[in-house]
Formats: C-alpha cells, sequence, structure tokens
C-alpha cells in the first residue's frame, strides 16, 4: 500500500468504525494523515514498529498550536482527537490533520559489519505500520501485537566475485519485543557460519558505525544437517530495533543451498 | 555548510551536523533557516502526495519553537528530536521523488536538498 495511504474520510463515509493504516514503510521518512477526528489510536496487531509517534491541531501549545505523543503496544490513547483541517497550523502551509509517523528508526542503507563488506549481500524485512483510529468511543484499547513469525530456507548467494568468505544478511524487525526463538537448520551441502546481531540504529548513518550491534550469536560453524537455536530475551540481551541473520558458506558462497531459519518474536517476556 | 551530493547522503549526515551545530549553540538559527527555506518549496497545503513530504513541516515547526533561544537550555531530547526530523525528512523527499509515479518534483526534491546543505 504505502502511498497513496488510504483516506480516513473514505472510511467514515463507508460507515466504518475505524480506519486502518497498514503498510510497509516506504522509507524511513514516512509520515501519514488522518483528516478525520478520531476517539481513540492504537498500534495494530501486526506492526512491526511497536512506537508510533501521532502529531495534532492543539490550541492550547503556544506557537506551534502542535501537540504530540507516542503510542505503543503497552499504551494507546482513549480520547478525541480532533482534526481540525479548518484551522491552519502556523509557520508552515498546512492545515489541521493528525499526523501518524514511526517513532522508531529504521535505515535501509545499513549494512552489518564484516570484513568483506563489498561482497555481503543484504536483505531486509521492511518493517510494518499498523495503526487503528477510532471513529467511535471505546472504554479502552488493549493493543496486544500479534507473534512475529520470521521464515526463510534460502539466503541469497553473494554474486559479485570476491573471497569466499562473504556473508549473506537478512535484517529483520525487532522493535519492543521481548522475546525471540531464532532455529537455524543446515540443509546444504556445506558446513556454514552463522552469526546473530540485534542493533539499535542510529541516523549517524554516515559513520563507520551505522547502529549499535550486540552479539547474541558469536560466529559459529554448523555443520550439514545440524542445528543451532538461541532465545532472545530482554532481560538477558536488551532490547533491539531489528535482529541480523548473517549466514555464509564455508567453501563456496556461491553454491549454498537450503538453510532453514525461523525467527519467531513476540511482546510477551517468555 | 553540508555538501551532501544527495538526500540519502544528506539523511546519514543528520546527527552530525545537527549535533555540530548544537554544540556551537547554532542549532534554532539552522532549524528556523531550514523551516524557513522548506516552506517556500512547500507553501500551500497541496496534494495528498505532496504533503507525504510536506507534513513533517508541522513537525519541524514544532521542533523550532521548543528549541530556547538560550543554547545552553536546549536539552538532549530536542536535539535527538532535530537529528530525526531532518533524517526523515530527507529520506521522505527521497521516497517521494524516486517512487512511481513521483509524489514530488525532481526540482522539489533538489531544493531540499539546497535548503539541507545551506542550513546543515
Amino acid at each position: 500500500m504505502t502511498y497513496p495511504q488510504p483516506a480516513a474520510s473514505e472510511f467514515v463515509k463507508n460507515g466504518g468504525e475505524f480506519w486502518r493504516l497498514n503498510t510497509l514503510l516506504a522509507s524511513p521518512g514516512d509520515i501519514y494523515e488522518s483528516d478525520e477526528s478520531l476517539l481513540a489510536l492504537a498500534v495494530g496487531p501486526d506492526s512491526d514498529l511497536s512506537r508510533v509517534s501521532i502529531s495534532y491541531y492543539d490550541k492550547s501549545v503556544p506557537a506551534s498550536l502542535t501537540n504530540s505523543m507516542i503510542i505503543s503496544p503497552d499504551r494507546s490513547f482513549v480520547g478525541q482527537i480532533a482534526a481540525r483541517p479548518d484551522q491552519p497550523y502556523p509557520l508552515t502551509g498546512l492545515h489541521g490533520r493528525v499526523l501518524v509517523s514511526p517513532a522508531e528508526l529504521y535505515d535501509p542503507a545499513y549494512r552489518p559489519p564484516s570484513g568483506t563488506l563489498a561482497f555481503d549481500v543484504v536483505n531486509f524485512v521492511t518493517p510494518r505500520l499498523d495503526v487503528i483510529g477510532y471513529f467511535q468511543n471505546v472504554p479502552s484499547v488493549i493493543p496486544q501485537r500479534s507473534d512475529g513469525d520470521f521464515y526463510t530456507e534460502l539466503y541469497q548467494r553473494p554474486t559479485v566475485a570476491g573471497p569466499t568468505l562473504a556473508w549473506s544478511f537478512v535484517v529483520v524487525p525487532y522493535y519492543g519485543r521481548k522475546y525471540g526463538d531464532f532455529a537455524i537448520l543446515n540443509n546444504s551441502a556445506q558446513s556454514v557460519d552463522v552469526q546473530l546481531l540485534g542493533i539499535d540504529y542510529t541516523t549517524n548513518s554516515s559513520a563507520l558505525v551505522q547502529a549499535i550491534p550486540t552479539t547474541l550469536l558469536a560466529t559459529a560453524a554448523v555443520a550439514v544437517a545440524a542445528q543451532r537455536d538461541y532465545q532472545i530475551r530482554a532481560s538477558v540481551d536488551g532490547m533491539f530495533d531489528a535482529i541480523v541473520i548473517g549466514v555464509r558458506g564455508s567453501v563456496n558462497p556461491q553454491t549454498l543451498g537450503p538453510i532453514y531459519t525461523t525467527l519467531r518474536t513476540s511482546d510477551d517476556a517468555l | 555548510m553540508a555538501t551532501a551530493a544527495n538526500l540519502p547522503q544528506a539523511a546519514s549526515q543528520a546527527f552530525g551536523l545537527v549535533s555540530t551545530k548544537w554544540s556551537a549553540s547554532t542549532l534554532k538559527a539552522a532549524m528556523t533557516t531550514f523551516k524557513t527555506a522548506l516552506r517556500a518549496i512547500f507553501p500551500t497545503d497541496g496534494t495528498p502526495a505532496i504533503r507525504s513530504v510536506s507534513n513533517w513541516l508541522v513537525i519541524g515547526a514544532a521542533i523550532d519553537t521548543d528549541i530556547p533561544v538560550d543554547p545552553t537550555r536546549c536539552s538532549y531530547i530536542t536535539l535527538n528530536q532535530a537529528c530525526r526530523y531532518v533524517f526523515q525528512i530527507c529520506w521522505a523527499a527521497e521516497n517521494a521523488r524516486t517512487s512511481t509515479p513521483q509524489r514530488i518534483t525532481t526540482a522539489q526534491a533538489t531544493a531540499v536538498l539546497a535548503a539541507f546543505n545551506a542550513a546543515w
């Protein structure tokens, strides 16, 4: 979906009781709008992002007349937020609307640290933003997110000729999650190395350090038909914006075969 | 003055350049310069497509008003908000320029980059 976004007014015209913005992020700079007033706001069940910024017209705020809040799976907002399309925001040429944007960073320019940076391949699971705005009074909203379930059997093979041991990385959103269950089974014809990082993005991605990395599983060999597991616990490992799964073939990365991988994530601290 | 060659590069320089202005106690002036230049690029409400970038002006104006005139009173939280705002509007403009169909014109995206380089 991304853009054009669904207009909240269409939901109202169709007699809907809520407006749902359920979209993959088009970029780290996404911002969406509702031109309809809302009676409650909550993070939706399918959201990868856990913290969402809401900005709205508020006459009581000096100068900018703009107020904001952050909603999360732990904190929805129940109460009227008037869109006020009749009122211009001062200092801009824009009129009143409820604005929705990620309060967490996402950087598709991120490259995991490695000694073979120029030859690695990096794939991103694009974060999904899911927000629900209600047009009717609700006594309370408990915006529990669904568990996440990333699964792959295939890692993109490094295609540029280079060192044998180039990495294939997959970056999976992990915003606000408190538990992750990682498992990898090597069903290829060669031994593979695997590593697992937790990262927090920075806005300083031109520098050598584009994110704060935490090693969850240091580079470890997984023999043919062997398996590795790791449980990510917020109380032990911390909380991260994303989990980086790295795999490389020990013989030839260009013949990397099926490698079954799952990463199940949950908001519950198991 | 920044010399980013494109908007992703500008976004990636956001933290460094914004915090340099903060250290030099010129964050308020730079934010105001950036805001004024952006408003000239997006002077009106525009279409929903254009607002996928210009809505950031509302956030930027709010951050600008939050930055105290006395630079020693500017908090880390406000600094962080300013960094993220610059990072995000640069990415928004780049995505709007490169999407199909384009949501803002190439000239508007180029002007956002020029505004970034002039302010930061």
